[in-house]
């Protein structure tokens, strides 16, 4: 009886605590250089992947100041307005995956390969409203790292797709 | 002629008083029949003095006394309930902790009993668990699996649907409620022993079916060592026995509701652990990492589509970049 209360037990607070980190407690982890990360941090069971939806557009020049820190990037892409419309985030297994379902009904899934210390291994697949197959890439990100896709057309401009894995 | 005992008697008085306060031997007793007086004559009037005086004489300490033993209990009791919340806290059931210090506070001078009657119950709080678990989920047995499906089929990954259903172990998707009633009325494990324990009492104390479970009791005991703080010393005679008592059995009453509860809750949030959840686009400002590398291994593209890979600098995201080429407006200039 012991052993089966202690199983139950030890199954519930592992399950807790690996599936219940909320949104609060992951976004107030410190933003730290992937370098130092990479060798102090432990490797979590799971991997954060966090999707940003964001509206770019020529219709205005307004830029959302919580995308402060992406918009030197953004400025490439020759729209002038950026708009934050959503944020996602799935905690990730190895081997399993998160799907987003975006603007436009186009679904982004991130399939995670493989992580160590330093790196991720994903694949991202993103496909259109009509489920046709737009992108299908294979990568490995740095840890906290972040990769945008973009280009999906959304009104009179695009969608910008930051994707971070974070663990 | 006065007694050298008595100053200002005679020895005839002397001998009287003395026969009054029962001091006098019985020479003197012989004596004083001698002279025509009876020495027994004086035992009405002794006891009557003696009940007079005896209550007049002391004060009266009833009331301290008892306000005294009374607020040594109510300490007492304090103690109990605080080392019994913080123990009941602290345990896997912590959600019962109310349950259990309401029975503390009935006017019970057997708490334990009224407390093992309610582990006891098989149609109690066991009972009302598992279908407050469903009906907390609005479900029954038969609508667990289904509506376990449409949640899954209707959210933001129902392609997951199938993978979690097999992760399950589920074949079939109206298993589901069946195994969680399976669960729910799994053989418990045995945490009463640990509860009497921070209650302070033992076996004797119990219902006679203890009989012939000293095994089982003790590793009940060793099962649920709750953490109980040290009782007051000075806990009066009616409050002590049961605070010192320890609680050396067991009886086969179970308590399975709490864990069964958490595994329960627990397979529940398994189920969702991997399905994205949105978050309020106000709430969170994007945060870049300083470095930001990304090697890509393969890259494929549907029909109609075209990809730029695009590298601003050493440490900045990589963007890949989708056009999307239609016949109307042959995609987006870069």
């Amino acid at each position: 009886m012991t052993r089966r209360l202690s199983s139950l037990l030890a199954a519930a607070l592992l399950t807790c605590g690996l599936g219940l980190s909320s949104p609060a407690d992951a976004q107030s982890r410190p933003m730290t250089p992937p370098g130092s990360v990479s060798q102090a941090a432990p490797v979590r069971a799971k991997v954060d992947v966090e999707v940003r939806v964001v509206y770019a557009t020529s219709a205005h020049s307004r830029v959302d100041s919580r995308l402060s820190g992406l918009t030197r990037y953004l400025s490439h892409l020759r729209f002038t307005g950026y708009e934050l419309l959503d944020t996602q985030k799935a905690q990730v297994a190895l081997g399993g995956k998160a799907s987003f379902t975006v603007e436009g009904g186009r679904k982004v899934t991130v399939t995670l390969l493989g992580r160590d210390e330093s790196r991720a291994r994903v694949r991202v697949q993103v496909s259109g409203s009509n489920d046709k197959q737009l992108l299908d890439t294979t990568m490995s990100v740095n840890r906290d790292g972040t990769v945008i896709v973009a280009g999906p057309k959304h009104q009179d401009g695009i969608l910008v797709l930051p994707l971070t894995a974070r663990y | 002629m006065t007694d050298p005992r008595q100053p200002g008697l005679d020895p005839a008085q002397a001998l009287e008083l003395r026969a009054a306060d029962g001091l006098a031997s019985g020479d003197e007793l012989a004596q004083l029949r001698s002279l025509g007086v009876d020495p027994m004559a004086f035992a009405p009037v002794r006891s009557l003095l003696t009940q007079a005086l005896a209550p007049s004489s002391a004060p009266d300490l009833a009331d301290a006394v008892m306000a005294r033993i009374d607020g040594a209990a109510d300490a007492a009791h304090r103690a109990l309930v605080e080392d019994l919340r913080a123990a009941l806290d602290g345990g896997p059931a912590p959600e019962l902790a109310d349950d259990v210090l309401m029975l503390l506070d009935l006017a019970d001078d057997q708490p334990g009993h009224a407390l093992r009657a309610l582990l006891a119950d098989e149609d109690g709080p066991r009972a009302e668990l598992a279908d407050g678990v469903l009906s907390a989920a609005g479900l029954q047995d038969g609508a667990v699996g289904p509506a376990l499906r449409a949640l899954l089929d209707g959210g933001d990954a129902p392609d997951l649907a199938d993978d979690v259903m097999a992760a399950l172990g589920l074949a079939e998707a109206d298993a589901v409620g069946a195994h969680l009633r399976q669960a729910l009325a799994a053989p418990a494990p045995d945490l009463s022993g640990g509860v009497m324990a921070a209650l302070g009492l033992a076996a004797a104390e119990r219902d006679g079916d203890d009989d012939g479970d000293e095994d089982q009791d003790e590793g009940g005991a060793e099962v649920i060592a709750l953490p109980v703080a040290p009782r007051p010393a000075a806990a009066p005679a009616a409050v002590a026995p049961r605070l010192a008592r320890p609680a050396a059995a067991n009886s086969d009453t179970t308590w399975r509701f709490p864990a069964v509860a958490l595994a329960a809750a627990a397979a529940l949030l398994l189920f969702f652990t991997g399905a994205p959840s949105s978050v309020a686009p106000d709430q969170l400002a994007f945060e870049l990492a300083p470095i930001n590398h990304v090697d890509i291994e393969e890259l494929s593209t549907g029909d109609e589509v075209m990809v730029q890979v695009l590298q601003m600098d050493e440490n900045a995201p990589t963007i890949i970049f989708i056009d999307e080429l239609s016949e109307d407006d042959g995609g987006i200039p870069l």
